[in-house]
């Protein structure tokens, strides 16, 4: 049974304190929301908000398609110079 | 073409468009084309900061043609338009380039090609630039009368509310007595309303209202003229004829009931019946319910009769739509009947019961009140047994597909509104009509009582099945649509329309044969027989440019020399 | 139109409350019969729901391809003004027909004629909240565009009145605004707000006696947020990468000078704030050091005499001079002496109580300790100036003396007082000195800010806050009390000033951190907008307020609210629509593609126990739309829509529904009792039914539940009318006196209702319905004109 999960405004404010954390995961390779959950030790739901911010504001995307369990791989976007 | 002073602007769309194409490097390459004088760019052209701007560079640079390269015209074709005018450029003058729709996105994976892409699109639209001229609206002068056909509940609430605006309705009407079906009704839902007095009460106001003329047994036989200014010929009585000026035609000629055909569920019975004239039935008498001379206690309702119908070598032409009113007019009959006798038994043979919005209370009550309803499935029709007592059979699929029989006094077949057959009218008006057999709409959606043709709107039941308040609200969109075109005096009509060089034209009429909207017509010109443009009717579709054996033809605003410089402005920069 | 005597009364002829469909399409009907009309919008975009669709029934056009033509033409009708971001506050009928609307417009605190839409205000924002445009899909910014389509395309900053800790803070400082600038990692920009407000952030940070923490909310549930400790933080980090400050004098110059008496912490803050902007600035010190009561009142273990120093030095690294040793006796020299002005900060001179010496050294701000000897140094001027009986000085509100180049602050004024308010007395006499040198009036209200947020809803909305024990506790726990103490004490490490700042719960929602500010282009941001308000004259009112989505959350056994994978139709749109919040339909709670979804329609209709037992009408055609694009961009999943009754009524509609049964949409006839968790898949669902056409009950798995939501109305029109209320029907939508015959025809003669404000209908209904208000409000216009019989 899965904790009842935490007020979305309360896991929305975190953001900028995950944000460092998810970029450094990404540094190192894509990952997928699962992967990125389990590294950090948060709920997926949770990284999969932190992540959607960061990717509505320009700083990571999706590669490619959905791998064959349905999972999208993220990187952090490329500075343009 | 040298001399001209063309403005340059290239949108970066916040990036829907410089995220894929290299807006520097296009702005610069065409900063020297021909005719360019200034070429800037935007982070978004239709922002009030970035048209204050090119306003401004218009009066500064004294430009006389402007090029956006932005997004797709639909969108903003009239903001910069209208900009143009503010600005003092002639708004024809105005040349939009889709670098978005068709460019940016459509190459989101390939920068350099995307940006020699919009680099052509971009020359191309200088090309045409350098080619447009300053054009004008065409203005005509409108009247303030309008033509109404049909004098049912539609037709009778629209011309009121014309008349209430200031704008005169000739209200015609085929049949002697005007009213329509809501006429012959008996108990209306959802407020029980009677028919008849609905009737009575709009006559009256319409026969006291002095800015409305209502005509009986009158037909249309004639329609000329342009948007604003139609003359109609009417036929009334037997061969008296008359001729009017309107403005614009208001249809609301109404729907024809579904005819069961003999061996549809019985119908060849005498105590097989529509659902009309079962509740003209319920309208006589009181008491328990008479009908062919018996008592009337078991009624079995089968709904969908002539409506949702599915293609079967019985039904080559199906009416697939759903008629809409219909579930919520028998339950309400059966609501009525209850009320005449409560220990008739009623049992609804169903579909999908669709009492939607605030008629699912009727549904409620009919429910509480008793009435049985079994589900069919559309492969599994009930079937009906006039031999000896007349019995539906049908296999509910609320009780798991069980077979059940019920043994009824009377069935009632639930059916439809279709089309109502008006090939004349059609023909007279150019009625566009839709997959279902209704007059067909712009758009469904957005635009659900004007037509393609100018002037022209529907309303009530001929463009959909409606109840009596939704053909109401109808009919008054359409007044509304119409006061809308009529209030102001005059409209203002696209130059965008064809010319005909008439030294070139031989009058070979393949022109006019192309033309749906009748806007060629033979004249004199210097002694010979020459096709011309009427300008009003023109809608600049391009049909007839092709037929022209001699080449005579053009669009304003599309013509071949602006085409061919387009493609050539577009070919030499793609072979670079 | 001829003009008569009421219409040249008039503003506009119309009022139309509400920019949805039915609202534009009712203005744009107007609008080319040639009246005028006035659209009212409550949000900060036209557009209503429509715009937040996806695709439409039963075209499948893209909602927003056929809104945004609609939108335009509206903001551009040549007879159609949109205010946004207004509401309504009261409509009066008057005698004569004609009606007075009183209505206001929000502050966006974002100039829209500046703005130019480019969203970088958005990208820099540091505060995140739910995005109900998205309905709480995904975060967005405070400083906002609403969606990329907004007609018109301008930020707005949604501030939720001010934070009671930026509301508190007597010098202005804002600590909402650093907090959040340090938990988003920005430090270096969280020393330059401050510094915006005082140069003295070193000493605040060891001497404020921080009355931002006490009202902070945080301070409700397990303590406030620490936010001296988090200043501190920001101050030694910056002082330690930065021992000179990196700016130099102004350039630009102006050419008045001004002398400012005493350099304590009034003093000081005046100097730097008139310094910046360009002003010739000289601080006259009696005493040996600078910094008044921080040098001389507080013990240097408390404030170290380093510290402030350094903070002195961002002082006079503007090109202020200090003059210690300097005792200033007549203010007419000073005049004299080619000064334009005179700020005096004195402050009192200190007679060392017992008591003083071994406390802290923060004075109280609301007692005077009797007996305690503290006078005003303001003996010397009392010929020159207007004096209180107590020595104090007389200001007005504009902290002006009797003497109009002579401005005053600080202990001198307003007797003992905290360091703080001292600062804010400097940086206000700034202000209205610099007022006062450019010949403008002198206005108080010029200062005036928003009010503070409602804490109690606050408290209300962080209901289920988790526990996060400040540092200084967490320090606490698992040492001795002696340790325990010590740790608490010291200095917070940037991880903990981090953590500290995130326990922050925005309270006012907009910070205040200006990086806004410091990011737009166009300088659009403008902290000083006020509400506008208007009384308008109109002739006719049409209501065209739109809807509510039932919440379903209301039933509890379907699981929404618990289980993230349980969402909304509305949601569903968003998810499926082009500007979508994820990068594909994904699942809430893991991110991923679903491959079997279900659908459960009449929810919160058709419904008793809600108590809502009417149809709402665009559920089944807008479930079906939802199964046909998820169909088209999921081409391997599995959709499943449990029904009732399948309301495919209106042209067209039917053949929409046969369409979706063709693709291979199940549907299935039966009602869902409750939705539950799998056990064995985390995150699917399980749905129990009544299979009527197998007559069981069953279960089925899925990983993705999507509620069909009803139409519920919005009641927020009703209380519009003054001395009367408009007529409800039993369903509390607004009632039409003869819905057959007259649509749109209210209790309020000349008050029209269009659209779903009265009852539940599609679009295209609701196209008519407008097109007939419209009708029947030109009507009574024009029978207020008299012109028609």
């Amino acid at each position: 049974m899965t904790p009842l999960q935490r007020d979305l405004t309360e896991i929305m404010r975190d953001e900028m304190i995950m944000r460092d954390e998810i970029t450094k995961l990404l540094t190192s390779e894509p990952h997928t929301v699962p992967e990125i959950a389990e590294a950090l030790k948060v709920p997926t739901t949770e990284a999969l908000l932190w992540l959607t911010a960061m990717r509505r504001y320009g700083l990571v995307e999706e590669v490619g398609r959905a791998d064959a369990n349905g999972y999208f791989k993220y990187t952090l976007v490329k500075e343009e110079n | 073409m040298l001399n001209r002073r063309i403005g340059v602007f290239i949108c970066h769309c916040g990036g829907n468009i410089s995220d894929y194409v290299d807006v520097e490097e296009v702005r610069k390459s065409v900063e020297n084309s021909p005719g360019v004088v200034l070429s800037k760019k935007h982070m978004f052209t239709c922002s009030d900061a970035a048209q204050t701007e090119m306003m401004k560079d218009v009066l500064d640079e004294k430009l006389d043609g402007l090029v956006i390269a932005s997004c797709s015209p639909k969108l903003h074709l009239h903001t910069f338009r209208s900009m143009s005018e503010r600005a003092g450029l002639n708004p024809y003058r105005y040349v939009q380039v889709n670098i978005r729709e068709q460019c940016s996105w459509a190459h989101t994976d390939n920068m350099r090609g995307a940006t020699k892409k919009a680099i052509a699109l971009v020359e191309a639209g200088i090309a045409k630039s350098c080619l447009m001229p300053s054009l004008s609206t065409i203005r005509v002068e409108t009247v303030p009368k309008a033509l109404i056909i049909g004098a049912g509940i539609a037709g009778l609430r629209s011309a009121l509310s014309l008349a209430r605006l200031g704008i005169h309705a000739y209200l015609i009407e085929r049949e002697e007595q005007p009213g329509g079906w809501v006429g012959n009704l008996g108990e209306l839902f959802p407020q029980g309303k009677k028919g008849p007095s609905l009737i009575d009460s709009l006559l009256e106001q319409v026969r006291r209202e002095e800015g409305i003329t209502l005509f009986t047994g009158t037909e249309l036989l004639e329609k000329s003229g342009n948007i604003g200014n139609f003359t109609v010929k009417l036929k009334t009585g037997q061969s008296d004829t008359i001729s009017l000026n309107v403005g614009a035609i208001i249809v609301t000629t109404g729907f024809d009931t579904y005819a069961p055909q003999k061996t549809e569920y019985g119908f060849n019975d005498t105590n097989v019946i529509t659902l009309a004239e079962y509740e003209r039935c319920l309208q006589e008498g009181t008491g328990e319910i008479q009908y062919n001379g018996h008592t009337v206690k078991r009624v079995a309702y089968i709904y969908c009769v002539g409506s949702r119908q599915k293609t079967s070598e019985s039904c080559p032409s199906p009416n697939t739509q759903c008629s809409r009113y219909c579930c919520t007019s028998a339950i309400h009959a059966a609501i009525l009947t209850h009320k005449r006798d409560a220990t008739v038994g009623q049992y609804h043979l169903y579909r999908d019961i669709r009492t939607y919005g605030k008629y699912e209370l009727l549904y409620d009550e009919a429910l509480n009140l008793g009435s049985i309803f079994l589900r069919f499935d559309a492969a599994t029709p009930p079937t009906v047994h006039t031999d000896g007592q007349l019995r539906v059979n049908v296999h509910d699929t609320l009780t798991r597909g069980e077979e059940i029989e019920i043994d009824a006094d009377l069935v009632v077949l639930v059916t439809g509104m279709v089309p109502r057959e008006n090939k004349k009218l059609v023909n007279i008006l150019k009625l566009p009509i839709g997959k279902d057999g209704f007059f067909n709409e712009i758009h469904p959606k957005l635009r659900p009582v004007e037509t393609v043709i100018d002037g022209v709107f529907i309303a009530g039941t001929c463009q959909s099945p409606k109840t009596i308040s939704e053909s109401v609200a109808s009919a008054l969109s359409a007044v509304s649509k119409t006061a809308g075109l009529l209030k102001r005096g005059y409209v203002e009509l696209e130059p965008l329309v064809a010319m005909v060089d008439a030294d070139r034209c031989v009058w070979c009429d393949e022109c006019t044969k192309a033309c749906p909207y009748g806007a060629i017509q033979k004249v004199e010109h210097n002694g010979k027989e020459v096709a011309e443009i009427i300008p009003v009717l023109c809608k600049g579709e391009g049909a007839c440019v092709p037929v022209c054996p001699k080449d005579a033809l053009d669009v304003e605003g599309y013509t071949d020399h602006q085409i061919t410089a387009m493609i050539d402005a577009f070919s030499k920069e793609m072979a670079k | 139109m001829l003009p008569t005597d009421i219409s040249q009364e008039l503003d506009y002829d119309i009022c139309i409350v509400g920019a949805g469909i039915a609202g534009m399409e009712s203005a744009l009907n107007l609008g080319d019969m040639g009246y005028r009309v006035l659209l009212v919008e409550k949000e900060a975009s036209i557009g209503g729901k429509m715009i937040l669709l996806s695709k439409v029934f039963p075209t499948l056009d893209c909602a927003s391809c056929i809104s945004t033509p609609k939108m335009a033409s509206a903001a551009h009708h040549p007879n159609v003004t949109i205010m946004v971001y207004s509401e309504i506050d009261e409509i009066e009928r008057k005698e004569n027909g004609t009606f007075g609307v009183q209505m206001h417009q929000k502050p966006t605190y974002v100039d829209p004629n500046a703005c130019i839409g480019c969203g970088q205000c958005e990208t820099a924002c540091t505060v995140a909240i739910p995005d109900e445009f998205n309905f709480n899909l995904d975060a967005r910014r405070v400083a906002h565009i609403p969606f990329p389509q907004a007609v018109p395309k301008k930020a707005i900053l949604q501030r939720n009145g001010q934070s009671p800790c930026n509301h508190t803070c007597p010098a202005g400082v804002k600590p909402h605004g650093y907090t959040s600038l340090v938990r988003a990692g920005l430090h270096d920009a969280a020393f330059e707000l401050h510094l915006e407000t005082t140069p003295l952030i070193g000493s605040l940070s060891r001497a404020c006696y921080a009355p931002c923490e006490k009202e902070c909310t945080r301070g409700e549930f397990e303590g406030s947020v620490q936010i001296r400790a988090i200043k501190r933080f920001i101050a030694d980090r910056y002082y330690e990468l930065n021992s000179e400050p990196n700016y130099g004098p102004v350039k630009e110059r102006k050419d008045k000078r001004i002398a400012i008496v005493g350099a304590g912490p009034a003093g000081l803050n005046a100097a730097f704030q008139l310094a910046r902007k360009g002003y010739d600035v000289t601080i006259f010190e009696a005493e040996e050091k600078a910094g008044g009561t921080m040098q001389y009142g507080i013990p240097d273990v408390r404030l170290p005499k380093d510290v402030l120093e350094r903070d002195i030095k961002n002082v006079t690294a503007l090109g202020v001079s200090i003059r210690t040793n300097t005792k200033v006796e007549s203010l007419e020299k000073l005049k004299q002496d080619g000064f334009d002005a005179v700020f005096l900060g004195l402050g009192c001179s200190r007679t060392r109580s017992k008591r003083e010496e071994s406390a802290d050294g923060t004075t109280s701000v609301k007692t005077k300790a009797p007996g305690r000897v503290r006078s005003p140094n303001t003996t010397p001027f009392a010929d020159e100036i207007k004096l209180a009986a107590n020595g104090v000085i007389e200001i007005n509100k504009t902290l002006q003396t009797s003497l109009p180049y002579v401005f005053a602050g600080g202990d001198a004024v307003t007797g003992p007082l905290t360091i703080t308010a001292a600062i804010g007395q400097g940086n206000q006499a700034a202000y209205f000195i610099e007022q006062f040198l450019q010949g403008h009036p002198l206005n108080a209200a010029d200062l005036k800010e928003l009010e503070c947020t409602d804490k109690l809803a606050v408290i209300a909305r962080e209901a289920r806050l988790s526990t996060r024990k400040p540092t200084k506790l967490l320090k606490r726990e698992n040492v001795s009390k002696e340790e325990g103490r010590k740790a608490a004490k010291l200095p917070l490490t940037e991880e903990e000033a981090r953590y500290s700042a995130n326990r922050c719960l925005d309270c006012g929602n907009c910070s205040e951190c200006h990086q806004c500010v410091s990011v737009c282009p166009s300088n659009a941001i403008d902290f000083s907008m006020q509400p506008i308000h208007h009384q308008i004259k109109v002739g006719s009112v049409i209501i065209a307020t739109g809807f509510e989505l039932f919440d379903a959350h209301r039933k509890p056994t379907f699981g929404f609210g618990k289980y993230p994978n349980v969402v909304t139709a509305m949601q569903m749109d968003r998810l499926l629509s082009p500007t979508r919040p994820f990068n594909s339909v994904l699942r809430p709670s893991d991110g991923k593609e679903p491959d079997n979804i279900a659908f459960v329609l009449c929810v919160g209709s058709r419904d008793s126990q809600v108590d809502h037992r009417l149809c709402s009408r665009v559920c089944c055609m807008y479930t079906a739309k939802q199964a046909q694009l998820i169909m088209g961009s999921l081409p391997l999943a599995d959709v499943t829509i449990y029904y009732i009754d399948i309301r495919a009524f209106g042209k067209g509609y039917d053949e929409f529904y046969e369409q979706a049964k063709g693709m291979g949409v199940d549907f299935v006839h039966g009602k869902v009792a409750d939705i539950t968790e799998s056990s064995e898949d985390e995150g699917n669902l399980v749905v129990r039914f009544e299979n009527l056409t197998e007559g069981k009950i069953e279960k089925r798995e899925h990983d993705l539940v999507v509620l069909s939501v009803g139409l519920l109305p919005n009641t927020s029109a009703q209380g519009m009318f003054r001395g009367t209320s408009i007529e409800a029907d039993n369903f509390r939508y607004i009632k039409e006196m003869d819905e057959d015959m007259e649509p749109g025809v209210t209790s309020i003669d000349g008050v029209f209702v269009a659209g779903a404000a009265n009852a539940a209908r599609d679009i295209p209904d609701t196209i008519l319905h407008s097109g007939a208000a419209a009708v029947q409000a030109a009507a009574y216009i024009e029978n207020l004109k008299g012109l028609v019989c």
